[in-house]
């Protein structure tokens, strides 16, 4: 990724507040992203802002399908990014 | 059927359930026998990931403090998530490694193990034993008698 | 040929006519000594598309209308007739047939209640001036000195929402058990859930379960919003592994 890979990783003495790893960040992220709990709660937004009318439904379905491919990639025990 | 209430309503006429409420369900409950369980993945092409949006998601305490800010609609200034993120970008392009969020610091301090501040972050799937025991099944309220506390675990559960 | 299995029920169960099911092939039956598996022809490499799920959950809840199903969870394919018969209804017969005897006569609800974020978070500050006082002595500092102060506050505001939380969903939970056979509590998804409960109702007993369930939203209509799904089939009341298989 352009934005982390320009970062010096430089950690400093892990005190609250202060300390920027982005090697670590990311992963952390990633994983959240194939985690079934953080998805679940994606694709209840989504019917959320569907019934709600924030989204139309070819939106709608356009990102619940890529949600729904991620679950089960993620259940397949995977996260293609480590 | 599904029903949903909506505001100064009672319950609406029934709904049909959504991807999300099936999915909910049908991939994690009812009986299973794991090596029969068989799916493909379609090639429908995985969104590139963009870090930044990506990395915001990760400071819970601070989105909380944001929300109540938020509720004050009178004051519209304020340091929401995007000027947040505009910090974090700002400094990332300037190699900057001082002054980072929050959040983020707490987040990494965890990873790290050590630290002053060993508070956990709540959507962190390692910190579960933080949560309250209500997150999980409570088997202490299931009344079927023959049942044992376990339901058929799925090779999923992750 | 390999089948996608939907459920199990008795064999003199009724199929409704023209049953359609995953991949728009009909609904059939394997028979084995007094159970049978519901299941439809499937590819070899099946696929869990949006479509499939569907059509899954879509058939159990047209069978569980009128009939005792015990529910597969998705995925589940089976290489052939033979496969289904033996390593399903003969294997787990026991535990089979004891299930659909206990759940005979009941239907699966379930309710699940969310916080609005708003309207909880003013909710939670109304119930703590404490709150308040720090909200204010925040506002007074400028934003880059607050960055530790925010976290803390943020995750006090965490704290009192988990509570009111916790209290809200008991209470809610305490309206509905006494009314149904039994409950099981799912994951809660966020600090704004607050109840993810699927709960056993005997059919009778169903137009007492919804009136109680829109009493529940109304109550709650200035927090939170009530979603309320069924009838479904039992699939939080269901599993292969209590007790040995027949063959064990």
């Amino acid at each position: 990724m352009g934005l982390i890979s320009g970062i010096f990783t430089a950690p400093l003495a892990p005190i609250k507040g202060v300390v920027w790893v982005a090697e670590q960040v990311h992963d952390q992220a990633m994983r959240e992203l194939y985690d079934p709990e953080s998805i679940q709660r994606s694709l209840d937004q989504v019917q959320l802002d569907r019934e709600m009318g924030v989204i139309d439904d070819d939106e709608a379905d356009r990102r619940e399908d890529e949600l729904l491919e991620r679950l089960i990639e993620a259940k397949r025990g995977g996260n293609p990014h480590g | 059927m599904t029903v949903t209430q909506s505001p100064n309503r009672y319950l609406e006429r029934p709904a049909p359930s959504s991807l999300a409420d099936v999915v909910e369900i049908i991939l994690d409950k009812g009986l299973v026998i794991d090596i029969y369980v068989r799916v493909s993945l379609v090639g429908i092409e995985l969104l590139t990931i963009d870090a930044r949006i990506v990395v915001a998601s990760v400071d819970t305490y601070l989105r909380f403090a944001e929300a109540v800010n938020r509720l004050d609609l009178k004051d519209d200034d304020t340091s929401g998530l995007p000027e947040l993120m505009g910090d974090l970008t700002e400094r990332g392009a300037k190699g900057k490694t001082s002054g980072a969020l929050e959040g983020v610091g707490e987040k990494v301090s965890s990873l790290l193990g050590g630290g002053d501040d060993d508070e956990d972050d709540e959507d962190s799937d390692e910190d579960e034993q933080k949560r309250p025991p209500r997150k999980r099944p409570s088997s202490s309220t299931r009344k079927r008698s023959s049942s044992s506390s376990s339901r058929t675990r799925k090779k999923a559960e992750s | 040929m390999p089948f996608h299995v939907y459920g199990v029920w008795r064999a003199d169960a009724v199929l409704p006519d023209g049953l359609e099911g995953l991949y728009d092939t009909p609904v059939t039956t394997v028979a084995e000594d007094g159970l049978a598996a519901l299941v439809s022809e499937c590819p070899e490499t099946p696929t869990a598309r949006r479509a499939e799920l569907m059509a899954h959950a879509r058939v159990l809840e047209q069978v569980i209308e009128t009939e005792t199903v015990l529910p597969m969870q998705f995925g589940m394919c089976m290489p052939d007739e033979q496969t289904v018969r033996h390593d399903l209804l003969v294997t787990y017969r026991p535990r089979l047939a004891t299930q659909l005897s206990q759940l005979d006569g009941t239907v699966q609800v379930t309710v699940k209640v969310v916080y609005r974020e708003d309207d909880a978070l003013r909710e939670v500050l109304h119930r703590s001036p404490r709150l308040v006082q720090m909200r204010d002595k925040l506002a007074s500092i400028p934003p880059a000195a607050a960055h530790f102060k925010r976290a803390d506050f943020g995750q006090e505001i965490a704290g009192e929402l988990e509570r009111m939380g916790s209290r809200d969903g008991a209470e809610i939970l305490g309206a509905l058990a006494p009314l149904a056979l039994a409950h099981a509590e799912e994951r809660l998804l966020s600090p704004y859930h607050i109840l993810n409960t699927a709960f056993l109702v005997r059919r009778e007993e169903r137009p007492r379960f919804d009136e109680a369930v829109g009493k529940v939203a109304q109550q709650w209509q200035e927090l939170g919003t009530v979603r309320y799904l069924g009838p479904q089939p039992p699939y939080s009341f269901v599993d292969l592994e209590a007790g040995d298989p027949a063959w064990a």
